[in-house]
Order: C-alpha cells, then sequence, then structure tokens
C-alpha cells in the first residue's frame, strides 16, 4: 500500500507537471499569420477592402451568370446561366437551345432547378446581406476611420441589405428578414416574414441609406451608393409594392395554407400604394440635379441618322460608360473583348463571337410606334414586301436597339443582313438580332470596360408616369413624365385626352420601348400579371423571315418561332428545393 | 487466366493440403534457420514489450526475419498478407514510388485521414524505406485497450515498428547477397497495325464514315511491306526489356555484453527500372535506377548501475534516376495510347517519327533529359533509463528526445527536340513536317519533398509482483512538433498556415494488473492536446479498460492434453482521429482575399477581403468507441487458433450541414461541423499448426483470415432526391455509376428503351438502367440521374493470408500467399478505351459487338469518335477484382554443420526468392491492382546468407 501511494503521487505529479503554462504555450499559435474578423476592423484600409466585397457580393445585374461567375454557389447546382432574362420574355428569342431562358419558354422550371435557371444570386444576396450586417455590427470599431466614412459605410450596407433584398422580394414576395449577423446556425432557422413587413424592412434600409450616404462621390470612387441610388431603389420597391402581383387582397393562386397569402401579397389593394410610388419617383426626379444626373438629351441627337447612330441620345445613354443618366451601374469587371464576360452573353455568334445572343421577336418590334404620328406600324400577317419602309418608318429608338436587316451594327459589320443567305442569318430566328447592350468598341477585337446600368434616370419619368396614373388617371404631370422621354429621342407627344387604362396601356409599351433588355420587362409583366396573356410569356412568339427581293427591297413574312408555355404559378420564383427541405421555408404556391 | 481460375485454385489447395499430411518422424533440429513463425513470448505494445500470453488487448505481429523473403525496395510492400487485420493496397510499381496504402481494420471514416499512426522506435516515423534486415518486430495495434495511450491519433490503429538491437552474446557478422531481375509480371496487350487499321475501318463504318485505310494499307500492315508509311510498332518493346536486374547487400554486426550491446546494419538495394538503358545510347539520357543505402547503429549502454542509455540511429540515402521525367507515368501513358501505325520510331532520313497528337516515347527517353533525385532520411533517438528502486523496488524512470527528418531534392535536365511526320508528295517525294522544337537543355533543382519532427518524451515505469499479483504501470509524457507536408489531407489550408508545424502534448497511462496468472484487468488512457483547436477544446481525453481470463490455467483445464492454452478477452474504450481534413485552425474566423470590385471612371481594381468559410470555434477530433472480443487457443501445442470480433463506431467526422443550414445564414463556405458518423465491424481469425519439433521434418502453416465492412450512418449529404445517390447506409468510397443492362441488338429494342438525350444510340451500344430522374423518379431520359451504387470499393472487404513453410533436413520453403476479396477492379484504362482520344485498341475491342458476333459479343460496338454513350462510368466496365497472388516463396539450402564448421562459420545458406510470382483473377487483360501506368513487378533473386 505505501508502495501504491508512492506511485500515485509521483503520477499525480507526472501529469500536474503537465499542466504548466510552457506546455500551454507550446500549442498556441503565433499570431498574425492571416487576416481574421478582429484585424479586419482594426484600420480604415482593411475595412475599406472589406467594404469592396459587399459591392462584389451585393451588386446587381443583368447577368444571372454575374454570381455564378463572381461567387461559387455551394447549392451544388452547376448551370451556364447563358444569355439574359429577356430570352424568356415576348422581347427576344435566345439563339441556341441551352441558355437558361428556354427552361422558361418550355414551362420546365421546377423547385429543382430555379437555382440554374435564374437564381444563382440567391446565395449571393445573402452573402451580401451578411456582408453588410457584419459592417453595420463593427464598422463604427475602425480606430483610424472618421465619423464621416463609417456614416457613409453605413449608408453603404443599408442599401446593399436593401437592393439585395428587394432582388428577392421581386422574385419570391415575402422572405426571411435577416437583420442582424446570426452567430448560430439556429438563429437562421427563420421563416419567411409577410410582404408588408419585407417592404417595410427595404424601405427602413433605403430611408436610412438616404440619410447617411453622400450625394456623390470623386470620380475615383465613382460606382458606389448615393443618396440618389438609395431613392431609386425605393422609388422601384414601391413601385413593385402597389403593382396588382402584390397590391391584392387575393393573390393569383391561393397559397396551401390561405394563411400565408400575406406571404405573398398585402392582402388588401389600396389605391394610396401608388401614390407613395408616384412620391418615390418624383424624389429621384427632384434630387437628381444634386448628384449631377440628368436625362442625355443632346436635341440634334435625337433621331440620329445611320450615319452617327452611336451619337444619338439614347444610344449614348445606354453605351456610354459612367454618363450622365445612370445613377449606379454594376461595375464587376474589367475591360474585355467580345469573347469575355459579360459580352459574350450578348454578341451573336454570325458576327463573330462564340456563345450566344438574343434576336429581337416580332412581338417586340410590334411595340414601336411610328416616329412620324405616334400610331402604332402594321404589320400583315401575310408579311409584305415593304420592310425596309416599314423599319425606317419606326421610332428613333428602335435603329438605336435593334440590329434590324439592312441596319448598322458596328464598324465591322456596317451592313446586317438577316435575310435568307444572309451573313447574318444564321440563327436569327426573330429576323433582327438585339443590338442594346453592344458597344462600338467590341468591333473588330476591342476591348471595352463594362458598366451596365442598374438605374438610370429615365426609368424614373416612367416609374412616376406609372404611379400617378393608377392613383389619379392622367394627370398633365403624368404626360409630361411620359412626353420627356419621348422628345428627348424625337417622339411626337403622347395624344391629349387619353382615359386611365389608355394612358396605361401606352406607359407600360412605353417602358417595354426604353427599357428594353434592360432585364425589366420580366419582372414588369409578371407585376403586372400579363404574363400569361397571348404573345407575353405565353402562346405564339413570332419573329420574320425576310428575303431579299432587290438590292433594297425584302419581304417579310411573320411566322411563328416557338409557342411558349406559361404556369400559373411562375408569376413568383418558386424556393430551391434544398432550402425548403431545409423547413424553414414555405414554398410559394403551385410549386409545391 | 480467367478461365482456369477455379482449375488453379482448386490445385493451390490441394498443394496446401497435400502439404499439412502429417510427417514421418526424423531426427533433431538446426535452431539457425527460422521457419517456424512461433510464437513470440513477448509482444510490442505502446511504449513498452508485454508478456504474449497476459495481453489482453488485439495485436498481430510478424517478425522482421519472416519479411526477408520478399524482396522489395519498398518495406511496406513485404507486409501483404502478413499481418491480420492490415489491409495493404498496392500504390504504385515504379521503384521509388510504389508506397502501398496501409489501413488498419478496413475504411473507419470517410473523411481524408484514415491513415495508420506509424511509431518507430516510439516515435513518429516512417518505415517504407527500412530494409527487413534491421527490423526486429512489426505489431499491428488494433483495439482501443491497444491503442489508447496513442490517444487522439489513435483511432485508426497504430504500426508499431522495432529496430533490431544488440544482445549479451559474441559478436556475430552476417553478410547477405541477393541478385536476380525484376520482370513486368502483366503488360497491357494492344492491337497490332493490321487490326488496328481494320478495326478502324469497321468503327468507322459504325460511324456512317467511309474507311480510312485501303486494303492496299491493310495489307501492308501484315506484311511489313512499309515499314515508314505504314509502320506496325510495338512501343512497349521498343523502350521496355524483359528484365532488370536487382541486388542487395547486407551486412550487420550485432553483438554486445553487459555494459554495452550493439547492432549496426549496413545495406543496399538496387532496382533498374523496366526502362532500356537509355543513358548508354545518349549523353543527354539517364539509365533508370533506383538504390538506396540504408544504415544504422543501434547502442545500448549501461553506464552506471542505475543509469542505462539507448542510442538508436538509422538512416537511408535514396538516389533515382529517370530518363526524361523522374516519374514514368507520364511515359506509360504516352505508350498506352499511341497507335502501332501513327509513324515509324526513325524516320528514312533517321529524324524521329512523330505527329501533332502524339511525342514519340522512344525519342522522348532518348533525347529530353532525364532527371535524378536524392532523398535523406535520419532517424534518431536518444534515451537514458534510470533505475529508481531505491524509492522503491521495480521503480524506473526515462526521458527520451527524438529527431526524425526527410528531405528529397531533385535535379531535373529538360529539354524538347523535334519530330517529324512523314507523308507522300503527288510525285513520290517524302515531305517532311516538323512537330516540336530542339532547344537545349534547361537544369532545375526542385525540392521534392520534406519533413521532421522532434519529440520529447519522459516515462515512469514500474513492475513488480507480489506473490500472485503482477502489476506494471506505466505514466508517461510526450510531447512533439512536426512539420510535414500533409497538403493532400488538409486540402483547402491555406498556404500561410500549410508549413507551420503540427504540435501535440500528451500525457498517458496505463496500468496492467495480473491476478493468479489467471485474471488481466488493464486500464489506460491519455489526455492529449493540439494546437489546430480552439484553446478551450485543445484537449480530449481517451480512456480504455481490457480484461482477459486465462481460462486453461484454471484447474478444470490445467491438464488437459487437448486444450494447451486458452484465453478470453474484451476490450472497450474511446480513441480519437487528428487528422480529420478541412483546414487548419477552423476555430479561427479568416478573410481571405477574394475577386474585386472595379470602381472609379477609370476601373480601377479595388483590394478585396471577404469572409473565409465560417469558423468552428467547437470544432474538434474524430473520436470512435472500440469494441473488441476475443480469443486465443492452442490445441495440443501445435494448433493456434484466436478468432477477434470487433465493432467500430467513429463520430465527430467532419461534414458541412448541407443539409440543415438555410442559405440565409449568408455564408461563403458552411463550417465544418463534427457530426458524420461511421460504423465499422468485423472480424479476424487465425489459425496456425505446426508440427512437434522432434524430427527432420519441420512444417507449419498460419492462415489469417480479416473481414471488415463499414457502413456511412451519417454525413449530412445534401438532400437526394434519387435514392441511388444517397450514401448514408453504403459503404465508403461505395462507386456511384450507370448500371448496364448488356447491348443493344437492334433499333426496335432501342427505341423501346430510355437512352440520353442527344446522343446517337445504335445497336451494339450499351444500354442502361433507368432509375431516377430530377424529380427522383424514372424519366426516361438516361444521364446523371440514373447513377446508383454498383460494385465494390478498390479495397477488399475479405483478406486471407496463408503463410506456409517446411524445412527437411538442410532445405526449405516458404510461401505467401494473399487473397482478397469484396472488391472491384474497374476497366477504366486507355487499354479498355478503343480508338477514344485518337487512341490506340487493346484487344478488347477484339470482343466487340457486330452484327455477326451479337449474341456473343462482350464489348461494346466499336466508334471512331469519342463514343458518348459507351464509355461512361458504368457497371459495364467493372470486374470482380479478386484475387489470390503468391506473394513471395522462397526455397533455401543451409549448408550442414559439418561443413559450415570447417570453414569457421556460423551459418551458410543460399536461397532462391520469388515475390509476385503469380496471380490468379478473374481479369483477362492485367493485374487487378494495376491495369495502368507503370506495370506491376515480378522479382526473383538468388541469394546468400554467411553468419561468422
Amino acid at each position: 500500500m505505501k508502495n501504491f501511494i508512492k506511485i500515485s503521487v509521483l503520477i499525480s505529479i507526472f501529469w500536474a507537471g503537465f499542466s504548466c503554462n510552457k506546455l500551454e504555450d507550446f500549442l498556441d499559435k503565433a499570431p498574425g499569420v492571416d487576416v481574421t474578423e478582429d484585424n479586419i476592423f482594426t484600420s480604415r484600409q482593411n475595412a475599406e477592402s472589406y467594404v469592396s466585397t459587399l459591392y462584389q457580393y451585393g451588386m446587381v445585374s443583368i447577368f444571372p451568370n454575374r454570381d455564378a461567375a463572381v461567387i461559387s454557389s455551394p447549392t451544388g447546382a452547376s448551370s451556364s446561366l447563358a444569355g439574359t432574362l429577356s430570352g424568356a420574355t415576348d422581347e427576344s428569342e435566345n439563339e441556341a437551345n441551352f441558355p437558361f431562358a428556354q427552361q422558361w419558354n418550355s414551362g420546365s422550371i421546377i423547385p429543382g432547378n430555379i437555382i440554374g435557371n435564374e437564381d444563382s444570386k440567391y446565395h449571393g444576396r445573402w452573402k451580401a446581406i451578411r456582408n453588410a450586417n457584419i459592417l453595420l455590427e463593427r464598422i463604427d470599431e475602425v480606430p483610424d476611420a472618421d465619423d464621416t466614412y463609417k456614416t457613409q459605410v453605413k449608408g453603404e450596407a443599408q442599401f446593399i441589405r436593401a437592393l439585395n433584398n428587394f432582388e428577392t422580394l421581386k422574385r419570391y414576395g415575402g422572405f426571411p428578414i435577416v437583420d442582424k449577423r446570426f452567430v448560430t446556425v439556429e438563429e437562421a432557422k427563420i421563416s419567411r416574414a409577410s410582404l408588408e413587413e419585407c417592404v417595410n424592412f427595404i424601405l427602413k434600409d433605403c430611408d436610412d441609406a438616404v440619410a447617411n450616404l453622400p450625394a456623390s462621390y470623386p470620380p475615383t470612387q465613382r460606382g458606389r451608393a448615393t443618396k440618389l441610388a438609395a431613392l431609386a431603389l425605393k422609388s422601384r420597391t414601391l413601385l413593385y409594392a402597389a403593382s396588382p402581383l402584390f397590391n391584392t387582397g387575393t393573390p393569383f393562386i391561393s397559397m396551401a395554407n390561405a394563411a400565408d397569402n400575406k406571404l405573398i401579397c398585402y392582402g388588401n389593394a389600396d389605391n394610396n400604394r401608388w401614390k407613395l410610388a408616384a412620391d418615390a419617383a418624383q424624389a429621384v426626379l427632384d434630387a437628381a440635379p444634386e448628384a449631377g444626373v440628368a436625362l442625355i438629351d443632346v436635341p440634334a441627337n435625337r433621331d440620329p441618322a445611320v450615319a452617327t447612330v452611336t451619337q444619338g441620345n439614347y444610344r449614348v445613354a445606354w453605351e456610354r460608360r459612367d454618363n450622365a443618366e445612370i445613377i449606379i451601374a454594376d461595375k464587376t469587371y474589367p475591360s474585355s473583348s467580345r469573347f469575355g464576360f459579360p459580352w459574350y452573353h450578348l454578341y451573336p455568334v454570325p458576327m463573330g463571337s462564340f456563345w450566344v445572343s438574343n434576336t429581337a421577336t416580332l412581338n417586340f418590334v410590334r411595340k414601336y410606334e411610328k416616329k412620324a404620328d405616334g400610331l402604332p406600324q402594321t404589320w400583315e400577317p401575310a408579311g409584305g414586301d415593304d420592310l425596309v419602309a416599314k423599319y425606317n418608318e419606326l421610332d428613333p429608338r428602335f435603329k438605336q436597339t435593334v440590329g434590324y436587316n439592312g441596319a448598322r451594327f458596328n464598324a465591322e459589320h456596317p451592313i446586317i443582313e438577316t435575310f435568307a443567305g444572309g451573313k447574318h442569318e444564321k440563327n436569327c430566328f426573330g429576323g433582327a438580332w438585339v443590338l442594346k447592350h453592344i458597344p462600338e468598341g467590341l468591333a473588330n477585337g476591342g476591348s471595352v470596360v463594362p458598366s451596365i446600368a442598374l438605374y438610370r434616370l429615365n426609368e424614373f419619368y416612367l416609374n412616376y408616369a406609372e404611379a400617378i396614373n393608377e392613383f389619379q388617371g392622367p394627370t398633365p404631370e403624368a404626360y409630361a413624365a411620359v412626353n420627356t422621354i419621348r422628345t428627348r429621342s424625337g417622339m411626337p407627344d403622347l395624344p391629349p385626352g387619353l382615359s386611365k387604362d389608355e394612358f396605361r396601356i401606352r406607359v407600360r409599351n412605353e417602358r417595354d420601348i426604353e427599357l428594353a433588355f434592360e432585364d425589366h420587362r420580366f419582372w414588369d409583366i409578371r407585376r403586372w400579371l400579363i404574363a400569361e396573356e397571348e404573345g407575353v410569356m405565353k402562346g405564339a412568339i413570332q419573329g420574320v423571315k425576310i428575303t431579299k427581293l432587290t438590292a433594297t427591297t425584302f419581304r417579310y413574312v411573320p411566322y411563328v418561332i416557338e409557342t411558349r408555355s406559361f404556369n400559373k404559378q411562375m408569376y413568383l420564383h418558386p424556393f430551391d428545393l434544398n432550402e425548403v427541405l431545409k423547413g424553414n421555408l414555405v414554398q410559394n404556391p403551385g410549386w409545391e | 487466366m480467367k478461365l482456369q481460375f477455379y482449375h488453379k485454385l482448386l490445385l493451390v489447395a490441394l498443394c496446401i493440403a497435400g502439404l499439412s499430411r502429417p510427417s514421418v518422424a526424423q531426427n533433431a533440429v538446426d535452431s539457425v534457420v527460422v521457419v517456424n513463425s512461433d510464437i513470440p513470448t513477448t509482444t510490442q505494445i505502446g511504449y513498452a514489450k508485454q508478456r504474449s500470453k497476459i495481453i489482453s488487448s488485439a495485436i498481430s505481429t510478424v517478425k522482421g526475419s519472416e519479411l526477408q523473403k520478399t524482396f522489395n525496395t519498398n518495406f511496406a510492400n513485404t507486409l501483404y498478407g502478413r499481418l491480420s487485420g492490415l489491409t495493404v493496397n498496392q500504390g504504385g510499381n515504379e521503384p521509388g514510388a510504389n508506397s502501398p496504402s496501409l489501413s488498419g481494420r478496413g475504411v473507419n471514416t470517410y473523411g481524408p485521414g484514415n491513415n495508420l499512426l506509424i511509431i518507430v522506435d516510439g516515435f513518429l516515423g516512417d518505415f517504407t524505406q527500412f530494409v527487413p534486415e534491421e527490423v526486429d518486430e512489426i505489431s499491428l495495434l488494433k483495439d482501443a485497450s491497444a491503442t489508447a495511450i496513442y490517444g487522439s491519433r489513435a483511432a485508426n490503429g497504430v504500426l508499431l515498428i522495432t529496430t533490431k538491437r544488440g544482445r549479451e552474446a559474441p559478436l556475430t557478422i552476417n553478410f547477405s547477397t541477393q541478385q536476380g531481375f525484376t520482370q513486368a509480371s502483366s503488360l497491357p496487350k494492344f492491337l497490332d497495325s493490321y487490326n488496328y487499321a481494320t478495326l478502324y475501318n469497321e468503327a468507322l463504318a459504325n460511324d456512317g464514315k467511309p474507311a480510312l485505310y485501303t486494303a492496299e494499307d491493310l495489307a501492308a500492315y501484315q506484311n511489313g511491306s512499309d515499314p515508314y508509311f505504314r509502320p506496325n510498332v510495338n512501343w512497349f518493346d521498343e523502350v521496355l526489356r524483359e528484365t532488370a536486374p536487382v541486388s542487395n547487400y547486407n551486412l550487420s554486426f550485432r553483438g554486445g555484453n553487459e555494459t554495452a550491446k550493439y547492432f549496426v546494419l549496413l545495406n543496399s538495394i538496387s532496382s533498374q527500372g523496366l526502362l532500356k538503358n537509355f543513358g548508354d545510347l545518349d549523353d543527354e539520357s539517364s539509365n533508370s535506377k533506383y538504390t538506396r543505402y540504408n544504415f544504422r547503429s543501434n547502442i545500448d549502454v549501461k553506464l552506471t548501475k542505475r543509469l542505462s542509455a539507448t542510442l538508436l540511429l538509422g538512416g537511408t540515402v535514396e538516389d533515382k534516376a529517370n530518363p526524361a521525367a523522374l516519374s514514368s507515368g507520364g511515359t506509360f501513358g504516352l505508350l498506352a495510347s499511341l497507335p502501332p501505325n501513327a509513324f515509324p520510331v526513325r524516320n528514312p532520313d533517321g529524324t524521329f517519327g512523330g505527329n501533332s497528337t502524339y511525342a514519340n516515347p522512344y525519342a522522348n527517353l532518348l533525347k529530353t533529359g532525364y532527371a535524378e533525385s536524392n532523398g535523406r532520411t535520419l532517424q534518431s533517438s536518444f534515451r537514458l533509463n534510470y533505475d529508481l528502486s531505491a524509492i522503491t523496488k521495480g521503480l524506473s524512470t526515462a526521458v527520451a528526445a527524438s529527431f526524425n527528418t526527410y528531405f528529397s531534392s531533385g535535379s531535373n535536365r529538360v529539354k524538347t527536340i523535334e519530330r517529324f511526320a512523314i507523308s507522300k508528295s503527288v510525285d513520290g517525294d517524302t515531305v517532311y513536317t516538323k512537330f516540336g522544337q530542339t532547344t537545349s537543355i534547361v537544369g532545375s533543382e526542385p525540392n521534392l519533398g520534406q519533413y521532421r519532427n522532434y519529440a520529447i518524451q519522459a516515462f515512469l515505469n514500474y513492475e513488480r509482483v507480489f506473490g500472485k499479483h503482477e502489476i506494471s504501470a506505466l505514466a508517461m509524457f510526450n510531447s512533439d512538433n512536426s512539420t510535414i507536408n500533409k497538403s493532400d489531407i488538409f486540402a483547402g489550408t491555406d498556404a500561410a498556415n500549410l508549413s507551420l508545424a503540427y504540435k501535440n502534448n500528451a500525457v498517458a497511462s496505463r496500468i496492467t494488473y495480473v491476478g493468479n496468472e489467471k485474471y488481466i484487468v488493464e486500464l489506460s488512457g491519455s489526455y492529449m492536446g493540439s494546437e489546430n483547436y480552439a484553446p478551450e477544446k485543445r484537449y480530449g481525453f481517451f480512456p480504455a479498460a481490457s480484461l482477459g481470463w486465462i481460462v486453461s490455467n484454471e484447474g478444470f483445464l490445467k491438464n488437459s492434453k487437448a486444450i494447451s492454452f486458452l484465453k478470453i478477452r474484451g476490450s472497450y474504450g474511446l480513441v480519437g482521429n487528428d487528422e480529420i481534413g478541412g483546414q487548419r485552425f477552423m476555430f479561427d474566423q479568416r478573410y481571405p482575399n477574394v475577386a474585386s470590385y472595379y470602381r472609379g471612371t477609370n476601373n480601377n481594381n479595388a483590394f478585396s477581403l471577404a469572409e473565409g468559410r465560417l469558423a468552428n470555434p467547437d470544432v474538434t477530433w474524430e473520436k470512435e468507441k472500440k469494441t473488441n472480443i476475443g480469443i486465443e487457443a492452442t490445441f495440443f501445442n501445435q494448433l493456434d487458433f484466436s478468432l477477434d470480433v470487433f465493432n467500430q463506431d467513429r463520430y465527430d467526422i467532419l461534414a458541412v450541414a448541407n443539409r440543415s443550414i438555410p442559405l440565409v445564414l449568408g455564408y461563403t463556405d458552411l463550417p465544418f461541423i463534427n457530426q458524420g458518423k461511421v460504423n465499422n465491424r468485423g472480424f479476424e481469425a487465425v489459425l496456425r499448426y505446426r508440427n512437434k519439433d522432434q524430427n527432420d521434418f519441420h512444417f507449419f502453416a498460419e492462415a489469417n483470415l480479416f473481414y471488415a465492412r463499414n457502413e456511412i450512418v451519417y454525413n449530412a449529404q445534401t438532400i437526394q432526391l434519387n435514392p441511388g445517390l444517397v450514401n448514408e447506409g453504403r459503404r465508403i468510397g461505395q462507386p456511384y455509376g450507370l448500371r448496364a443492362l448488356g447491348l443493344f441488338q437492334n433499333e426496335a429494342e432501342i427505341n423501346a428503351s430510355p437512352r440520353p438525350v442527344g446522343i446517337a444510340v445504335l445497336p451494339g451500344d450499351i444500354k442502361y438502367e433507368d432509375v431516377g430522374g430530377p424529380l427522383g423518379v424514372p424519366d426516361g431520359i438516361i444521364d446523371g440521374n440514373d447513377s446508383q451504387p454498383i460494385g465494390n470499393t478498390g479495397l477488399p472487404e475479405l483478406t486471407l493470408g496463408l503463410h506456409s513453410g517446411f524445412r527437411y533436413k538442410g532445405f526449405d520453403l516458404d510461401f505467401v500467399f494473399q487473397a482478397i476479396s469484396g472488391r472491384t477492379a474497374y476497366l477504366g484504362a486507355s487499354q479498355f478505351r478503343p480508338f477514344q482520344n485518337n487512341g490506340q485498341a487493346g484487344e478488347i475491342a477484339l470482343e466487340r459487338w457486330t452484327p455477326a458476333t451479337a449474341a456473343t459479343a462482350t464489348f461494346p460496338r466499336l466508334s471512331a469518335d469519342n463514343n458518348l454513350n459507351n464509355y461512361r462510368f458504368s457497371s459495364f466496365y467493372q470486374r470482380d477484382g479478386s484475387f489470390i497472388k503468391l506473394r513471395s516463396a522462397e526455397l533455401g539450402y543451409a549448408f550442414p554443420s559439418t561443413f559450415i564448421t570447417k570453414y569457421k562459420l556460423q551459418q551458410a545458406r543460399v536461397f532462391l526468392t520469388g515475390t509476385n510470382l503469380f496471380s490468379l483473377d478473374h481479369i483477362e487483360f492485367g493485374d487487378p491492382e494495376a491495369l495502368s501506368g507503370y506495370p506491376p513487378l515480378r522479382t526473383i533473386t538468388l541469394g546468400a546468407r554467411v553468419q561468422f
């Protein structure tokens, strides 16, 4: 027993000796090898690098592939996400079968493939929001930053959070509100909030951002969120909130549990929401001068000749990087040629690219009025031999948007040939290529820095006109707003005396024309609940077959490119199946 | 080989049966030559030796002297079939790059770390470069009781290597040499030009294209009349030789007295590769060779009455050279894809043949430089023992320190050469088209790898017998620091942390009590810490207990003639595995640099930092609860039997919670969470027979059988709508692919069957089973959704080792068979992909489907283009990967004592050793373990050993 005690004591000493500090230190890692969260917020420089990521993650683009390109998706959904969403609307038809838009056209969207077929940003948005929440939580700790900078960063974080929440709202309706950085997994298991709560959350962020953000930045910082950008986001949010999709007592399809309907609509129709939308749009127009933002409107360039088409007001507004009309743009990219991102989503293969672009449908071309009288163009169902004349009569914006037969594409392709046997005819189903977004500089192997506008000032004239008309009919202010847009592109004013319904048709058409191919149409027809109408997202989509008769005369014959399917549940996206199976999200109606 | 498989199996069984017939009694024993695998009386356990009889944990052991009968440049390759519970999975075959993978009791985790802990003389080390002559014993520690003392590193099992030490005996000098050769035991067989061209025309016809080769071409291929324009080159013959010499020289000194004991060894082993001696033909090339020099100097010194010291020193120098590249992998890849008629070795003007697709392997080896490497290993440890019997009898203490290091550097000389494709112009002249460029040689001296680790240990030992009670106890402390390039295990580790040392601290104890030589109780455990976890999560406690009952020492069995020995034992405990994968310091939230946003009117790229993978402050090691029940018995003093049954529940395996954490969390990557679970269970049985040592004929046979099956209990896999893709409930590494239903016979069958979209399917193409779709139900389309579990993994579930031998007068024979089952081999190499990627065609192409052979064809129709239907990963190319291999056989003759005493020798023996002599398997076209790359090797050597 004595021995046993001796040994026990020795062993105890042995074990006790083990806990001495020296040994503990042995297992401590030397500090400073990595940038950890704590040293992000110890210097303005590191914090600024993190703010840069806020934009990388949080900026919104018309290219669904953008997020797939800059943020790896953890959902496992692989997607090439070729092209833009335009091909899923009546605006255009993709030149190839593989782009995701074709899945919408064939009605093949399911909860299991939504990430790969439009919303690759789903995950990226939550990352951006987390990034914003961490900044809001910790930016005050940065010792070497002044209050001006801290306030600005808060405003940027609020803007990005609101922007990403709006992007979720327009796709899904109500979403889980994430107003802080979640530390534990349990915190993240939250349910969708009601649509109304979500709209209000976005509006609160917009208001805070307006208060915190500067009116403008020095040229080296252009691209960051401004006061005006936050106002613009607020206007668009209120416009969507007031629209029939959400501003209703009964949704397009009831949720499985009717009590959940508040997740996808307000639960009542309130015309006053249009008033709020109109006021928000007016606020953008009012604040624009202070930010140095104005419509591009050089009177001489309202209706440019073919030779000077690149000087056209409308074209300058979409083509020129950082132009005066842009409120904020997606600036994720370095300079690239037509083989680089994002141009290969836009540049037609017959023009010398390799991936995919879109062809303008007849459904879309029909929307262009004649510039002489503002009346619709006549397109004979049986076709005709006067294609050149018909094209020449159209709205000056037509030649600045569509690469039609006989027009100029760029210096490399001065005459577009989409007639049977022409150089650019292959896979040109609509009969004309989409020119918009393709800068002149890409011709002959050139490289261009992309800046794809997220908000331009022209939209807010139309937001205002639409909203005020819905609220109280076509007021003179509504006319003035639409006519400002028409005038700067050489179109006659709208005829006086339109009824509220007539004015609605005209302002929607104006929106289609003015904002074509800028990722508006898909969302507009959903919020207006007109996607199911024949020729919008459903039914026959037409193009024209063009035959060369003489050097200057071409015959057009309308034909049906494809007959599209639209199922009513497509008014809202389905949540990704994997996400729904995690248990905290109620699936949207029709997708269960 | 396939048809004769069962016949040969039967033959082998008969041979074994024949050998085990009782033999005629003869006279006494020459004890010099070890033929017999006696049970050792002591066995190496963690940090100590224990009497074998009282061991209550699961351990298997092999003596270094037995492993001498296998000739291999990599020591781990001598372990096939030797240790029950050890799975040795053949790695490469190229000398210097031929380490097999070793796993103890199968696969216990789907994480990246399933490696055995290798302990050389008490410290972390490597043993693959050892030679058997310097190894005393190898023990595989399997259950918790045996391994708990190694704490957080023990869960995969521990392999203890003990090197030879001196002994109190006069100096003996041992010299041995082996000279012999290696040869490829199988090479892929490819079609000659005539058959290649004939089948290529058929493949073109299948694709609806006109024939490429005319009747005139075919005739020329057949009669060899146009060797330049219609060559027929067997490229393997051009660059490989039939046999390559190997040799081994070993010299050792062993002896000592009461104060000093020593074991000193020098060894030189070399193997020249299978490539021809290109270095003899060109000064810009090198002969292929692998040479290693080993030395060892183990010394025990008694310094004072109570103080003794041990210095162990071992090292290797390894030299390797190859033409063209350090590894021959690229050469064998090229050989396996180059069509025989592509171009001649040399053109009429003496330039090298070649074309735009393929380089000329002969020219590559001869003219594109060479690569050498030199690796140095040093393993050293120093230990002081102090007898503390002054305090209490049986107490002693020790301190030890070790430094192990390895460094390998290379020397590459690289150049490129031009090659010429030849064609005939319209007027019949030979036109040379040049590909590639001849450059001058460029040298580089890369660092090829290194590790180093330092460790210190302190011990307190106690051993004492009190009457019928025997107690031994151990308390120890270990601290080590290893800098090892573990990039393969810690995938995704950022570079800044890759070179940081791994550090561990541990205290460990074991206490063994034996009562009345019948009842055994052993408790052991360790408390271990690692720097890789958060400070409050750094340490873990790993306890284990075992009980043993030597039934044969009870009165009722004491006098049994039949049962000479019987022990029942069981153990249970908790052990850990710290090779958990993920990345280092996962508890720390890091902010790595990411792709940048642009801003400003000048589009400036703004430097960006983003939140990295979410930190998990709770991250910790994998743990395993191991249960083991065993029985050991000896019958009639001749037949040993043991059986172990085990159940191992691994948990806390890292997994990403894809299935449960909502994306609204906003992570970049989900944190690694300790949540995965794997169950692994199985058994081991050993049966050993030896005849009584009472005559000239000695015989023994030992069979060990090992079976383990694992199952993923939980791995947090993302939701799978297709049940075939669910991992849980299935084995780790389970292959998933399409299930082939045979070959389509006609259009009607094709039209009535599910098919892939966008791929034309024709009669003779593989038909697959439609089991799933995007929504988890069959959709009439064959695609990735139709994947399902097919076949087994490449690791066997059942391993049988058979070691047997006999000695009669001076002659002895010893052989080791390894048989495995429950393994799938996949015919994925280029020899099974005729014409794909412009490649050549293996003989399997002769079994193709044609309308005429539709009923009997076993291979799909040929295509000259890449066929997108027929070469998908599917059960069509899976084969039963079971085999029986004669891993080693040695026939020896020991000169009689009358002869050796005349020359003042203690021993003289000559022996003929064969390694990997044959394989019985189901694969017609090669070795089931090596269907591509460097060919499997057979080695035959003649050796002689003298001891004086």
